[in-house]
């Protein structure tokens, strides 16, 4: 009876065989790598913002503290956005002329609120309570990175679920004392100084860390 | 003389040459095509109309069903649980009776498989349905993903989930594993170059070798060996998914030995339903023969029994506990809005089920027939009440209602019967229906034997004359 297949068949199936166990094997990889890479998680973007105010310039070149403009952060779950008015506190005085203020002035002028893009953000089935994080030791740095260098606001953090467990399962070592809040270049602690002082702040907090990965704490 | 087991359930002149012409005949060059043609355009119609109602009932949401709370699972679950334990008799048949080497299962092995096969399918989409956010099912698997989550192990949808995608595997492997040897058979035997090449290439370049089958008959035991545990665990599974809750009609400890034993029962049921529809098609009453059907028809009598023990167990139960709420849904059960349902099943499973007490009634094809479309149907209305009787009205009197499947409900249902059929009759004109290297070695069993006889009676003979 003649031979039905070629006689290199049976090594070209085996070939295929192996190339698509592996192909599935590489996809899974690259799958895994994609779903963090900075493209889907938008880490590092810088979104354009209708005037390019410069943190970098305002925090480490002049001080001001983040609750100065940022004045909901520890009363209310949104830090919020600074109106008009404060900007005009001191740019009513300061380069009142300059071109890339304009838009500050045309604001006031108008009675329309200037219109921030957000930068850190949430989905919307994700309950974010900026007062209870500040209130209780988290730093405004922890999530929002060393805006003392960013002179054009970047999105610090990957900001996906598995970021936000990696601090809900083991806050301490990212804990600090009441005082240093909106401090910058603090990093966080190590294991071994967490154990210590991470673990009188926890105290100090009254922080339950077994409510802190309950579905309920973040999705209501 | 001892009786020769092989004898009474073969053709007295049936030899491997002849098997191997009639059942390679019916794929190669099948005779009667418009009957076939005729019931597969029909099941494909149907299958059609099972991928519409998908697409909608995605598209929709799964509130086309009549479920919502208190009846959150409804007709996708009664389903799942249906065409799972239809499975489960394939795999019994294939594996326990292979392990166990009983005589009569070679003619009926490749229809349990093929059925065990199908069922799974029409038992796993209703799963995915059934999740209500099908494209979310990834969430099921643990896979590394960055929300830091791993399934939640002690949720029944995940046992569910690994119980059905193994045994999905498993039946496939065990299916493919079998059909091998008489793809091979097929590739040799077929005319025409295509039917070579396709045979040819499912047949992964069997050569029938010795060496082929010393290793195919080692793994082909280690297969069997590990579907035993399977049969118990899955539908075990299943039924702790209602078993683990709260809800008094679920919460039984008896259910997983209950609902394997149903699951059983069901399946044995349709094995013989396929048996009497495939031998009286293709006239095979000479391989199935009536005494094939016998041995279903007790298989189903035996697990039969065990599910109205297990009925008169759980009423037991409900009444020896004292607890006021099994009570309760057992009185609602025989007197509420669903009591239609509990006595028909009473009347399919317990009442109809005793005629297989009779030699004559298992031995009747039509019979058989009539019975196994009846024990199907209890058996579907038993979970139809188990699911919808135990929580329709649980603890809170305000929370109670009495919710009443859809037309989607139907449809889907009719449509997954069609979706089922569509693959068995298209398996059935591409493989064998009868495993070909079964019945040779049954065969080959029978003159073995045969051998053995007159040997001995010729030595009697000698003896005699001595």
């Amino acid at each position: 009876m003649p031979q039905i297949f070629h006689r290199r068949t049976d090594g070209l199936v085996r070939i295929l065989l192996a190339s698509g166990g592996l192909a599935i094997v590489a996809l899974a990889v690259v799958a895994y790598f994609i779903d963090r890479s900075p493209y889907l998680t938008g880490q590092g973007a810088v979104p354009e913002q209708p005037v390019p105010f410069s943190h970098q310039h305002h925090v480490a070149g002049l001080g001001i503290d983040c609750r100065y403009c940022h004045t909901g952060v520890e009363k209310s779950p949104f830090a919020g956005l600074p109106d008009t008015h404060t900007c005009m506190s001191c740019h009513s005085q300061l380069w009142t002329n300059a071109q890339m203020l304009a838009p500050v002035r045309d604001s006031l002028e108008r009675d329309i609120p200037l219109r921030w893009i957000r930068v850190h953000k949430l989905a919307d089935f994700v309950y974010f309570n900026h007062r209870v994080h500040v209130t209780n030791g988290i730093g405004c740095e922890s999530c929002h990175g060393r805006v003392d260098r960013m002179p054009l606001m970047r999105q610090a953090a990957p900001l996906t679920m598995q970021w936000c467990l990696d601090c809900h399962r083991n806050p301490g070592p990212s804990l600090r004392p009441p005082g240093q809040i909106t401090a910058m270049g603090i990093e966080p602690a190590s294991e071994a100084r967490a154990a210590t002082s991470g673990h009188t702040l926890l105290k100090q907090y009254a922080i339950h860390t077994n409510r802190l990965t309950e579905c309920i704490t973040c999705h209501r | 003389m001892a009786e020769n087991p092989q004898e009474n359930l073969l053709p007295a002149d049936l030899t491997h040459a002849s098997m191997t012409e009639r059942i390679a005949g019916l794929v190669l060059a099948p005779r009667s095509r418009g009957r076939w043609l005729l019931a597969f355009l029909v099941s494909a119609v149907l299958a059609l109309l099972f991928v519409l109602c998908l697409v909608i009932v995605f598209a929709t949401g799964v509130g086309l069903f009549g479920i919502n709370i208190p009846v959150a699972w409804g007709f996708p679950i009664v389903n799942t649980i249906w065409w799972i334990g239809i499975a489960h008799a394939g795999t019994l048949i294939s594996a326990v009776l292979l392990l166990t080497r009983q005589p009569w299962r070679a003619p009926v092995a490749r229809l349990a498989e093929a059925m065990a096969m199908f069922a799974i399918v029409c038992a796993g989409f209703y799963a995915i349905v059934h999740l209500g956010r099908p494209q979310l099912m990834h969430f099921l698997l643990p896979y590394p993903n960055t929300m830091g989550l791993w399934p939640q192990w002690r949720s029944p949808l995940v046992w569910d989930f690994f119980a059905i995608s193994t045994y999905f595997v498993f039946t496939l492997g065990f299916l493919y594993f079998s059909l091998l040897p008489d793809f091979a058979t097929l590739r040799d035997r077929a005319r025409s170059r295509w039917q070579q090449i396709f045979y040819g290439v499912l047949a992964l370049g069997w050569r029938n070798s010795a060496l082929h089958w010393a290793r195919y008959e080692q793994a082909n035991g280690v297969l069997a060996a590990v579907a035993a545990p399977i049969v118990v665990s899955v539908t075990g599974i299943i039924s702790l998914d209602l078993a683990v809750s709260l809800v008094p009609g679920f919460h039984f400890p008896i259910f997983p030995p209950y609902f394997v034993a149903g699951a059983l029962f069901s399946g044995f049921a349709t094995v013989a339903l396929l048996a009497v529809v495939t031998r009286s098609f293709y006239g095979l009453q000479d391989l199935i023969t009536r005494r094939h059907l016998d041995y279903l028809g007790r298989m189903m009598l035996l697990f039969g029994l065990i599910v109205n023990y297990s009925y008169s167990q759980e009423i037991f139960t409900a009444w020896y506990s004292g607890d006021i709420y099994m009570r309760a849904v057992y009185l609602d059960r025989w007197t509420g809005p669903y009591a239609p349902a509990w006595w028909a099943m009473i009347f399919c499973n317990v009442v109809l089920l005793q005629f297989l007490w009779f030699r004559r009634v298992r031995r009747s094809p039509w019979a058989l027939f009539a019975l196994a479309i009846t024990s199907n149907v209890g058996m579907w209305l038993e979970r139809y009440q188990i699911l919808f009787t135990s929580t329709h009205a649980d603890f809170i009197p305000a929370n109670w209602r009495t919710p009443l499947p859809t037309v989607w409900d139907g449809l889907l249902a009719l449509a997954s019967l069609g979706l089922f059929a569509f693959f068995l009759l298209a398996f059935v004109r591409l493989a064998p229906v009868v495993s070909m290297h079964d019945m040779r070695s049954a065969i080959h069993r029978r003159e073995e034997q045969r051998k053995e006889q007159q040997q001995e009676q010729q030595k009697k003979q000698r003896e005699d004359g001595e």
